[in-house]
This record gives C-alpha cells, sequence and structure tokens, in this order.
C-alpha cells in the first residue's frame, strides 16, 4: 500500500464558482496544490499560473525528428539501397516523398503525445484509477489543498459559494506535479 | 455616428504613404512603359489589378462566411474587412479598363486561330471558343465584378444601418445577403479566376485553379487586415483589440499559409507525377525561366510563416505578426507575377523578362490607392460596430 496523508479538498459543480473560489484562495494564499475537473477550464491555470505547457514543443520535435527520419529512410531505399528507375522518375523524386514524409509527421507526433500524456499522468495499462471523489470523473470540480491550509476559511469559503468542503486520506503522489 | 477616430493624428502617415505611393507609381509605370513595352505594362495592370480585386473580394468573403457561421470574434476590428471590402469598386473599373486591351493579354482572343481556314489555326483553342470567346468573355467579366460591387455595397450599407438604428431587422439582412454572396462567389471566384487569370495560357489547364487563386488573395487579404489591425492598435484608434484577436489572426495566417502550400502541391504534384506535356508546359517555363523566384514563393508564402507562427506565443508578438505578414504579401505578390506574366510574355515569343520598373510602378500605385480607400471608409464609419449583436463577445471571448 503507497504512504497515505491528509488532504482538504473544496467541491463544487460549478465553473464559475470554482473560478471565484480558486481566485479568492490564491488571494488569501492558501496552498493550492491541485484542480481536477472533468471539462478544461481555462482560467484557473491563468489564476493559479500554471506555466505553459511542453507539451506542444514535445509534439513538435518529435514530429520533426520522425519526419525528417522517414525522409531520410526513403531517400536511402530510393537512391542508395535498391535503386530502380521507375516512371522515368529520378532516383530521389522528392514531389512523391511529400505525402509519406507528413503522414509521418503528424503520426508520430500525434502518438508521441498521447503517449507522452500518459506517462505524466502515470497511466499504464490495467491500472486502478483512485479519485479524489468518484464524482469527479462525472460533473464535480475539486480544489486539493494541502493539510496545512485554514481549515476554518475552507469552510467558511464553500459555505459561501455552497460548495463542499471533506478532508479525505490519499496516495501521497496524487498530485502531479 | 461617433466619429473622433476620424481627426486622430495617426492618420496623416498612411494619407502621405498613400499619395507618396500613387504618385511615384504612376511615374515609374510612365517611365516602365516606354523602358519594358506594351506588352509588359498591360500585363503588370492585369496582375495586380486581379490581386487587389481579389484581396477585396476575399474581404467580402470574410464578413459573408463570419456572419453566416455566427462568428463573434471578428466583430472589434469588422471595420478592416470592411473597408477592404469598398476595394472591389476601384480595382474593379482598373482589371475592366486593362481588359480592354485584350488582344495583347489573352491570344485566344484572335479570330485567325478559330477560323478553320487560316495559318494560324489552332484545334486545341477552337474547341474552347465556346467558352473563350471575346463578347461571352466580356459579358462575364463585367457581370462578376457588378456582382462583387453590388454585395460589397449592400453589405456595406446593411451593416451601416445596423450601426445606426441598432435594429436587428438589419442584422437578419446582413445574414441573407450573406448566405446569397456565398452562393454567388462559389460560382464566380472559380470562374474568374479561370477567365482572368488561367487563359492568359489557354492550351494549359487546372481544375483547382480556381481554389489556388482564391487562397492566394485570401491569405494576403489576411496579412492586411493584420497589419491593420496592428496599426490601429498601436495608436490607441480601437482599443478594443486585444491579444485574442491577435492569436486568432496569426492562426489564420498561419493556417492558410499551409492551405496555400497545400493547393500549391497539389497542382505541381498531380503535374509532375503525370507528366503530360500539355500540363507540365505550364511549370516548366516558369521552372526553367524563374528559378529563383518559383522556389523563393514557397520560402516566402509556406516556409516562413510555417515556422516563425507555429508556437503560441508568436502569434502574440505584434513584431512577429508584422514580419510574417510582409513575408507573405511580398510572397504572393511575386507569386501572382508568377502566375501571369510568364504566359503573357510566352504568347508574345518573348523569351524571358524579368520583375521590372514596370510592375514596381503599378504594384505602388495599386497599394497606393488600396491603402487611401481603405483609410478613407475607415474614417467615415465608427471605428467599432457597437450595435453588432456580436460586439459584446468580442470583446470578451476567450481563445
Amino acid at each position: 500500500m503507497k504512504k497515505e496523508r491528509i488532504f482538504q479538498v473544496i467541491l463544487t459543480d460549478d465553473e464559475h464558482r470554482l473560478v471565484e473560489i480558486v481566485k479568492r484562495l490564491k488571494e488569501a494564499d492558501q496552498p493550492v496544490l491541485d484542480v481536477y475537473s472533468p471539462v478544461p477550464v481555462e482560467e484557473v491555470e491563468h489564476i493559479l499560473e500554471v506555466p505553459e505547457s511542453r507539451l506542444p514543443k514535445a509534439g513538435f520535435w518529435i514530429g520533426f525528428t520522425m519526419g525528417a527520419a522517414a525522409l531520410l529512410v526513403m531517400i536511402w531505399m530510393m537512391r542508395y539501397s535498391y535503386p530502380i528507375v521507375f516512371g522515368g522518375k529520378p532516383y530521389i523524386p522528392w514531389p512523391s516523398f511529400v505525402p509519406p514524409t507528413f503522414e509521418s509527421t503528424v503520426l508520430t507526433s500525434a502518438y508521441g503525445m498521447g503517449i507522452i500524456m500518459f506517462i505524466v499522468s502515470k497511466l499504464v495499462p490495467m491500472m486502478k484509477a483512485h479519485p479524489i471523489d468518484p464524482r469527479v470523473t462525472d460533473y464535480m470540480f475539486a480544489i486539493l489543498l494541502d493539510e496545512n491550509a485554514d481549515e476554518n476559511f475552507l469552510k467558511q469559503l464553500a459555505n459561501e459559494f455552497s460548495a463542499e468542503y471533506k478532508k479525505v486520506n490519499a496516495a501521497e503522489d496524487v498530485v502531479i506535479t | 455616428m461617433n466619429l473622433e477616430h476620424a481627426n486622430h493624428r495617426a492618420w496623416k502617415k498612411p494619407l502621405q504613404l498613400s499619395i507618396g505611393l500613387m504618385a511615384l507609381g504612376l511615374v515609374a509605370a510612365i517611365i516602365g512603359y516606354f523602358v519594358d513595352g506594351h506588352v509588359h505594362f498591360v500585363s503588370s495592370w492585369l496582375t495586380y489589378s486581379v490581386f487587389f480585386l481579389g484581396m477585396g473580394l476575399a474581404a467580402t468573403f470574410f464578413i459573408a462566411v463570419h456572419t453566416i457561421a455566427h462568428g463573434g470574434w471578428q466583430v472589434a476590428f469588422l471595420r478592416v474587412p470592411e473597408a477592404l471590402m469598398i476595394f472591389v469598386f476601384p480595382a474593379g473599373v482598373i482589371l475592366l479598363l486593362s481588359l480592354l486591351d485584350i488582344h495583347t493579354l489573352y491570344h485566344w482572343s484572335h479570330e485567325e486561330l478559330i477560323n478553320p481556314d487560316s495559318e494560324y489555326y489552332d484545334p486545341l483553342i477552337a474547341h474552347k471558343s465556346k467558352w473563350l470567346n471575346v463578347p461571352f468573355f466580356s459579358f462575364r467579366s463585367v457581370t462578376y465584378i457588378v456582382l462583387w460591387m453590388i454585395f460589397a455595397y449592400w453589405l456595406r450599407n446593411l451593416s451601416q444601418k445596423l450601426d445606426e438604428t441598432g435594429n436587428l431587422r438589419y442584422w437578419q439582412r446582413i445574414q441573407f445577403v450573406s448566405g446569397l454572396f456565398l452562393a454567388v462567389f462559389a460560382v464566380t471566384s472559380t470562374l474568374a479566376a479561370f477567365d482572368w487569370v488561367m487563359s492568359t495560357d489557354p492550351h494549359w489547364y487546372s481544375t483547382l485553379f480556381g481554389w489556388y487563386l482564391f487562397a492566394v488573395v485570401w491569405v494576403s487579404m489576411i496579412a492586411v487586415i493584420v497589419l491593420w489591425v496592428l496599426w490601429l492598435r498601436k495608436h490607441g484608434i480601437n482599443p478594443h483589440i486585444r491579444d485574442e484577436h491577435l492569436h486568432d489572426l496569426g492562426k489564420y495566417m498561419f493556417g492558410f499559409s499551409i492551405f496555400w502550400a497545400y493547393l500549391w502541391y497539389s497542382q505541381y504534384m498531380l503535374h509532375w507525377y503525370a507528366n503530360i506535356p500539355e500540363e507540365t508546359a505550364w511549370h516548366l517555363l516558369r521552372f526553367k525561366e524563374h528559378r529563383i523566384l518559383f522556389y523563393l514563393i514557397i520560402v516566402l508564402n509556406f516556409a516562413i510563416p510555417f515556422f516563425a507562427l507555429m508556437s503560441r506565443s508568436a502569434k502574440r508578438k505584434p513584431w512577429v505578426l508584422t514580419f510574417v505578414a510582409f513575408s507573405i504579401l511580398t510572397g504572393h505578390v511575386l507569386e501572382m507575377w508568377l502566375l501571369v506574366q510568364p504566359s503573357v510574355y510566352h504568347a508574345h515569343y518573348l523569351d524571358h523578362w524579368t520583375f521590372s520598373i514596370v510592375d514596381l510602378g503599378v504594384l505602388s500605385f495599386m497599394a497606393g490607392l488600396f491603402i487611401f480607400v481603405t483609410m478613407r471608409s475607415l474614417r467615415r464609419a465608427p471605428i467599432v460596430p457597437e450595435k453588432h449583436p456580436y460586439f459584446k463577445e468580442s470583446l470578451t471571448y476567450k481563445t
């Protein structure tokens, strides 16, 4: 069993309230660890000053490398490994290399980003999910806070926005940094 | 009407620039007429009037397509495409004037080519003479331009009425007119490209040429919008333009540069692969005589926008957008030159001519007129359509 610890959680089912609550928490300097949401809410990222994702860059470089590799493989095959003239075209008929290069760029970039997402979110086959609250996978937005956050303030805040406050035991590495 | 922005002192610069460009351009064009000759002179007017007319048409399409799709993001700078749309009027007149010299521009217009008894009889052109003959061609040219003028005037007029009254009945009418325009545009844009540009070489054909020319003028029009929007924001004339608008315009430039490259490649690759003489001759002429230009337009119109605008932060930086917009505009001007002029000189049994003083003259005259007309119509209406139903959305939306 993994090491567990106590977290404080505020749950709400409205994204506008979520944004307001996160704003207030940030103003009060409460240690917000993570926000779980079934739909992307971009404003939360801006408020929490989450650094810009490096995923697009990874996607670009994977696509670039693999596209270049595909192009080189085609050139090597058509020119050096088994040179053959067909249709009167030169050994390196670059216009006909463009579609395969494009396809391999797009394919590897998409798969690469998907796989990176799996690695970052620690998703492996047969793994069981341990959501902070089962409703987070459906309609609830959850704000995860450290144990040492001001409990009274959180309760009052939850009350003000008719949100739910609770303490949960969860694995220590539930927070992805 | 709130026309305070019209008195902003920043307007002085584009006014001086446009008048300077027009005067210099006219002088250079007249000098060029004597240096480069009549044929080059006329074909320059054809090249650039089609280009600028196309940009005006693309601006009309921009408004129509966003209206029909209920897009709201463009409303904060809607006046810019509306102003560009007005350029259909002067460019259409200039194009019709240059088409008057039809025998210089289009060699299919010579009667002896379709006369079976003549020694110049050309069966391929005779076969196409049901479509390519002078009366029908003139009728079509006038029809396209008049239709586009009507729609440009109509949309502008309705937009101003909506702005004055705030009556949503006008908004519904704009939607109706936009739908009608899109149907007309779908047919006329392709046929106009076939008629004015593709028929300079009547033996050659490409079925996607209409879209290809549309991609050229559309992405150039987006680049012009970007430049105006950045200028209006820099001088605080339109304070409603936010980074989000720049971001979306950047996406437009990025996406449609790829769209252009896709069409360019689709056309080139099929012709290259099939290797049929009547199709490859067109590419061969351009590749042999203007090889640097042939590659340069791919760099300017595809490689630079593709790599410069790829990241999110680059799409929000004014200097990157300006740089890419100028790259795209230069690229597409050269591209228009490459589409029209080699065919024209080839039809006149000339081996070669280059981008020269007459091109620069006509181009700068048209550019000056373009700036002048756009500026004039920007100053004559409120800078933002405050009563547009999507105005608020444009101020608050997020990308």
